[in-house]
């Protein structure tokens, strides 16, 4: 068993190497060679073999568990018949040695007769063993005295005598009939013991022909001899025996031939042997059969421990019927008719002669006769040690708990290979699917980086990878002192135009082909990079002089002066291109590349289409205008701001109309700003917005503090408007509700717009500025004639006067040319029904051309500067009060009367 | 067995020579003698016929043997026979010479002032000379003594395999049924007598003191036993029969019923007896209160006359009620009983 666990053990817990482990039991088992072989030569697949592993095991394990319990059975019978032998073998020596002392006790009694001559009864009886009969089993040890007829009166009357009233000499047959007319009887004198065989005396055995055969046979050999068996007759015995026998041994008297009688010990063999073995079947769990063998009689049986084994009243109802039937004395009916209560088959294998099985058989010899004792183990006695079941259960429970085992191994294996192979195909679809993810991964990092590091639009470098370029090539300049090179800023000019107006797609061709065209003007070790929305900046490297970088930039100014062709037709702008020459004052790349920017925003703001070399003083400049952004958010919350205020007369009448309100920025560290550097910066900033509402506000305000003023009740404000405000309804609601809080006419309110304000969203501003003139106020244009606005707008819009810029005032007098140019415009006045302003007077002579052109209203340093309220408010008062005193002809400011 | 056989020579040597010394003056001066048929085995009744020798002159010849074999005997013989008294163990035997006509009726008013009438025949042909109880034996170590109430109860099917008897030829398991069979009728009897059977833990066999012995060998765990056998291995001086004793006990069944079975020795005159005024004398003998004495304090049974006292050892099995059955329904049902326990299988 061990055996066969290893092995399995083995096979099954190396799956690698079942085909070498069932190899070895290849030269143990041939039966399994073949199978085994071709596991070997790997036909067979691992499942395959250990199932057959398997298979071997439980054969081998039921195998050897059969052969265990077979050997254990055997030892189980071998000691159980060792058993039945020793108790047997000691049964039968009591039997023998209970024989032996009956027949002791006979000599002993033929040596008293031949020394005394004749028994006594009191003799006789003290002569008897009395254990022979108490417990040895012997019925009776008796006297059979030789009587002969002649000698029967007096012997029975000697008998009678001592006691045995009844004695007469009586046949041995169930009559007791007193025997009569033979010569000579052998009755029983004494039988001892006396108090329980009173009824045999006198009985003449040689009646019996039985007892006169084994009379006869005794004195043959001069010696013992046994009577065949006899049944007890039916009321001859209350007790239970069966058989009886007598052994006899003659008694001779002075002469060997003088027959005195026999000494006979009666056997009722039944209490024979339960007196001598107990009962057998109960106390020694083995049956007890005796037979008696003689040629005559062949072999019969004689006794039986046998008893009710089967059903008890049939078989009690035969055998007392045999018992009857017996005492015919037909020694083949007895053994036919007297046979074992249990079963046929021992008396069968007893008819055959033979022993059955588990049986141990014993021959004694009792004087001449022969009996066999035949012992034999009862079934389903307690001394079995059922050891062999023990074995053949644990070899059992051991051969399927081992097949249970290894049939669970076998099915973990199985699904321990089936998840192997599974967890194994999934790992390598995984596997190829993750190959493939970092292939694209890959390439998207490589897309990235180069997206990274390139414009995705144009394919030029973007500006992180400029960076790097200008830092590297930075870092190598600080290294080696070799500074020759240079950055290009461009700036493509009206793109936001080209995106506005033909779409974005346009925008990006433009800006494609821009590109292009940059690349071919520069050498091959320039490097372009696209920094963002029509900006490009390149780095020149080996630029040892500013020629070189001009010229480049000249031949990139005219590359894109020519023609985009669009969709269906051309675009025609130009570029701005700023130049900054590297140097050893820079500490940082971007502040070269800051610089060319600038540099850029200069030649922008120069005009276009032209190029810029970047000095020091742009720099300061930018520094300026960045440091105004950031002051500028603050300054309206600290009150930086004022106003100005600088007088209008009419130049007819030559009195004061009124004012224009001038923002004004007192700046703490600059000091006062111009508002030519600081409202576009608004505009940009978005500041514009709230900025123009403070303005309109304080400057209505002022001019109701000046109402109050006596005469000044008509003077008019003008108030710049940016163009950025216009399009807000803000201003249209602060006006109107500032308007009507300081109940002022709306016709004292001129707001004053620009030409170009013009330009963009005409129809809105039309609608805007129509909502404006509706609610009274009046819009003049400011600077008219400097920019492009059209005179159609002056019929577009609806303007109600124009103040003509100071550039044609100034020289007036001398240039005949402008004189001629401003008559016109004051022409205009009549024709479109407007006012005209004239700015910039300076002199008493302009005033007096213009006062000629009949021109509206002038304004300028001879009317008077611009002034603060306070100033003004203080000069009004006391013209007012002057005025009333001395009359208009004195007053600094001649009122004009009012209408 | 040699110590044994010497010491029963000795006395056997000694009982001849005072048998012989008391019977030859006797014989000389009167020659009168009672001839007896004894059924029991038991020698002890012996210093009982020493005593009415001495004390009448009167010679006592026994014949102890077979009793079937006797009565027939004595049936044969009719007025031939010599044979004065019968005295048995049992009274259902002698109910059975009875009705083969082999009694005489004895009127005897010494025999009627000394003996209750339930111990005697109603028709004065025999005459109870001793009591003797037939109880349940059972095993102390193995059964409790509850656990048994009545006869009926040894049929219990509990008891499979657990039950000793003695076979069906002994007259006092005869005797037991026929007073079973008296008491509740045949078809109760013979369930009783199968469901016995059944328990039988082996063959009916052995004699009262083997039965005694089996039950103390725990062969099986009951049985039924007159009380002198017991009294006698209690007072044995064998240790090992003392020991066997002492493992048994005694329940006495049907107290609540009929009382436990009892049977007498008795004593009966042969129709044709030749001695019978000297019978009689001895029967009247039997019943003194000396011979009384010498049943209860040798022989162990209860004396049948009152007055005379039990044996301690007799008196340590504990009083009972006895079944006051007629003693003449044991010869009455005796072959009914045989033929129940035949038909049943009780060997």
């Amino acid at each position: 068993m061990r055996i066969i666990i290893i092995i399995s053990v083995a096979i099954l817990q190396s799956p690698p190497m079942p085909q070498n482990s069932a190899a070895d039991l290849c030269d143990l088992l041939p039966l399994f060679k073949r199978s085994f072989l071709t596991m070997r030569t790997g036909l067979l697949s691992s499942r395959k073999a250990r199932l057959a592993a398997i298979f071997l095991c439980c054969f081998l394990g039921l195998f050897l568990t059969g052969h265990a319990y077979l050997i254990v059975e055997t030892w189980e019978e071998d000691k159980a018949r060792q058993a039945l032998e020793k108790q047997a073998s000691a049964h039968v020596k009591t039997l023998k040695q209970s024989l032996l002392a009956l027949k002791n006790n006979m000599v002993s009694l033929q040596k008293l007769h031949e020394l005394e001559g004749d028994f006594s009864r009191s003799v006789f009886q003290s002569f008897l063993d009395r254990g022979l009969t108490n417990q040895g089993g012997i019925k009776a040890l008796e006297w059979v005295a030789k009587v002969t007829a002649a000698e029967r009166p007096q012997k029975e009357h000697a008998m009678r005598q001592t006691g045995a009233f009844d004695f007469s000499i009586r046949d041995h047959a169930a009559s007791q009939r007193i025997s009569m007319g033979r010569a000579v009887y052998f009755p029983v004198l004494f039988a001892e013991p006396q108090d329980q065989n009173g009824h045999i005396l006198g009985l003449d055995l040689f009646s019996s022909s039985v007892f006169k055969m084994a009379m006869e046979k005794a004195l043959t050999v001069e010696g013992f001899y046994a009577s065949d068996v006899l049944p007890i007759a039916h009321g001859e015995d209350g007790q239970k025996s069966r058989f009886q026998m007598r052994l006899f041994l003659p008694v001779f008297g002075a002469s060997p031939t003088e027959l005195k009688g026999f000494v006979s010990g009666l056997i009722h063999i039944d209490d024979l042997v339960e007196h001598l073995l107990g009962d057998p079947e109960q106390s020694n769990r083995f049956h007890l059969a005796i037979f008696e063998r003689g040629p005559k009689i062949g072999r019969k049986q004689i006794y039986s421990s046998a008893w009710r084994r089967s059903s008890g009243r049939r078989s009690s109802g035969r055998q007392s019927s045999g018992r009857q039937s017996s005492g015919r004395q037909s020694s083949g009916q007895i053994f036919s008719e007297w046979r074992f209560a249990d079963s046929g088959h021992l008396a069968a294998t007893a008819a055959l002669f033979k022993a059955p099985p588990k049986s141990w058989v014993a021959d004694i010899m009792i004087a001449q006769k022969k009996w066999q004792l035949m012992f034999s183990a009862v079934e389903g006695a307690g001394d079995r040690s059922y050891a062999s079941v023990i074995v053949l259960t644990f070899g059992m429970l051991t051969t399927f708990s081992l097949m249970w085992y290894l049939w669970r191994s076998h099915r973990h294996i199985e699904r321990v290979e089936r998840l192997v192979s599974e967890r194994t195909a999934s790992l390598f679809e995984a596997n190829r699917s993750l190959r493939t993810e970092i292939i694209e991964r890959q390439k998207a990092e490589e897309k990235l980086r180069h997206n990274a590091y390139h414009d995705s639009l144009t394919g030029c470098l973007n500006r992180r990878a400029f960076s790097e370029i200008l830092q590297k090539r930075f870092e190598i300049a600080q290294i080696t002192g070799a500074w020759h090179f240079a950055v290009l800023f461009i700036d493509l000019d009206r793109l936001k135009y080209v995106n506005d107006t033909f779409g974005h797609e346009a925008g990006d061709q433009v800006i494609v082909e821009t590109a292009d065209r940059v690349q071919s003007q520069i050498r091959g070790e320039d490097r372009l990079a696209r920094l963002g929305g029509d900006e490009f900046a390149i780095l020149l490297d080996h630029v040892t002089a500013l020629d070189q970088a001009t010229e480049i930039g000249n031949r990139i100014l005219k590359a894109l002066r020519k023609p985009f062709a669009l969709k269906n037709e051309d675009f025609i702008t130009s570029g701005s291109v700023g130049v900054a020459l590297a140097h050893d004052v820079y500490d940082h790349p971007e502040d070269l590349l800051r610089d060319s920017d600038t540099a850029m925003y200069h030649a922008k703001n120069a005009g276009r289409n032209q190029q810029a070399v970047f000095n020091q003083e742009m720099h300061q400049r930018s520094l300026r205008v960045i440091r105004l952004q950031t002051d500028l958010t603050d300054a309206l919350y600290k009150n930086q701001f004022f106003l100005e205020f600088q007088p209008i007369f009419d130049a007819q009448r030559d009195c004061l109309s009124g004012f224009e309100a001038l923002i004004r920025w007192q700046h703490p560290t600059l000091g006062r700003v111009s508002p030519d550097d600081f409202i576009q910066l608004s505009e940009e900033l978005g500041l514009i917005h709230d900025i123009g509402a403070w303005v309109m506000t304080h400057a209505l305000e002022a001019l109701q503090k000046l109402h109050q003023i006596p005469g000044c009740q008509g003077l008019f404000i003008n108030i710049n408007v940016s163009p950025l405000q216009v399009l807000k309804p803000q201003l249209f609601s602060v006006l109107t509700s500032t308007l009507e809080r300081l109940q002022i006419p709306p016709s004292l309110c001129q707001i004053e717009i620009t030409e170009s304000a013009l330009g963009a969203s005409a129809e809105e501003m039309a609608a805007y500025l129509g909502r404006l003139r509706d609610f009274g106020v009046k819009i003049l244009i400011d600077d008219f004639g400097t920019e492009h606005a059209s005179l159609n707008h002056l019929t577009l819009f609806p303007i109600n006067g124009l103040k003509i810029d100071r550039s044609f005032i100034t020289d007036m007098e001398e240039d005949e040319v402008k004189r001629k140019l401003v008559k016109n415009i004051i022409v205009l006045k009549d024709i479109l029904n407007l006012s005209v302003t004239a700015e910039g007077i300076e002199n008493v002579t302009q005033k007096q051309i213009l006062k000629d052109l009949k021109c509206s209203y002038i304004q300028g340093f001879l009317c008077g500067k611009p002034m603060d309220l306070a100033n003004l408010h203080a000069l009004l008062q006391a013209s007012a009060q002057k005025q009333a005193a001395d009359g208009a002809a004195s007053a600094l400011f001649g009122l004009c009367p009012q209408t | 067995m040699v110590r044994f056989f010497l010491r029963f020579c000795l006395i056997s040597h000694l009982f001849n020579g005072l048998l012989l010394l008391g019977a030859l003056p006797i014989s000389e001066a009167s020659a009168q003698q009672v001839n007896i048929y004894s059924f029991r085995h038991d020698f002890l009744v012996e210093p009982l016929l020493n005593r009415f020798e001495d004390t009448t002159g009167i010679m006592v010849n026994i014949v102890s043997g077979n009793a079937d074999v006797m009565i027939k005997r004595l049936a044969a013989e009719g007025a031939q026979s010599m044979t004065d008294l019968l005295l048995t163990v049992d009274a259902g035997r002698l109910e059975r010479a009875k009705a083969l006509g082999l009694l005489q009726p004895v009127s005897s008013a010494k025999i009627e002032q000394a003996l209750p009438s339930r111990y005697r025949d109603k028709d004065k042909m025999w005459f109870g000379l001793s009591v003797r109880a037939r109880p349940i034996l059972y095993n102390r170590q193995h059964v409790k003594p509850w656990a048994v109430k009545d006869y009926t109860d040894l049929s219990d099917r509990r008891w499979r395999g657990r039950l000793c008897l003695r076979d069906s030829k002994n007259i006092y398991n005869q005797s037991l049924v026929a007073g079973y069979l008296a008491h509740k009728g045949a078809a109760q009897t013979r369930l009783w007598v199968r469901g016995m059977v059944a328990n039988l833990a082996q063959r009916p066999q052995g004699n009262d003191i083997d039965q005694i012995k089996y039950v103390a060998a725990a062969v099986c765990h009951f049985s039924v036993v007159n009380t002198y056998y017991l009294a006698r291995l209690l007072k044995s001086e064998n240790p090992q029969e003392q020991a066997a004793a002492r493992q048994v006990g005694v329940i006495w069944p049907d107290q609540e019923g009929d009382g436990t079975h009892i049977n007498v020795s008795a004593v009966a005159l042969a129709r044709h007896a030749p001695n019978r005024e000297a019978a009689i004398r001895f029967i009247e003998f039997l019943l003194t209160e000396d011979a009384q004495r010498l049943y209860s304090e040798q022989i162990l049974e209860y004396p049948v006359v009152s007055g005379v006292p039990v044996a301690e050892i007799v008196k340590s099995l504990g009083p009972f009620r006895e079944d006051t059955l007629s003693l003449n329904a044991l010869g009455i049902y005796n072959a009914q009983a045989r033929q129940i326990m035949k038909e049943e299988g009780w060997d």
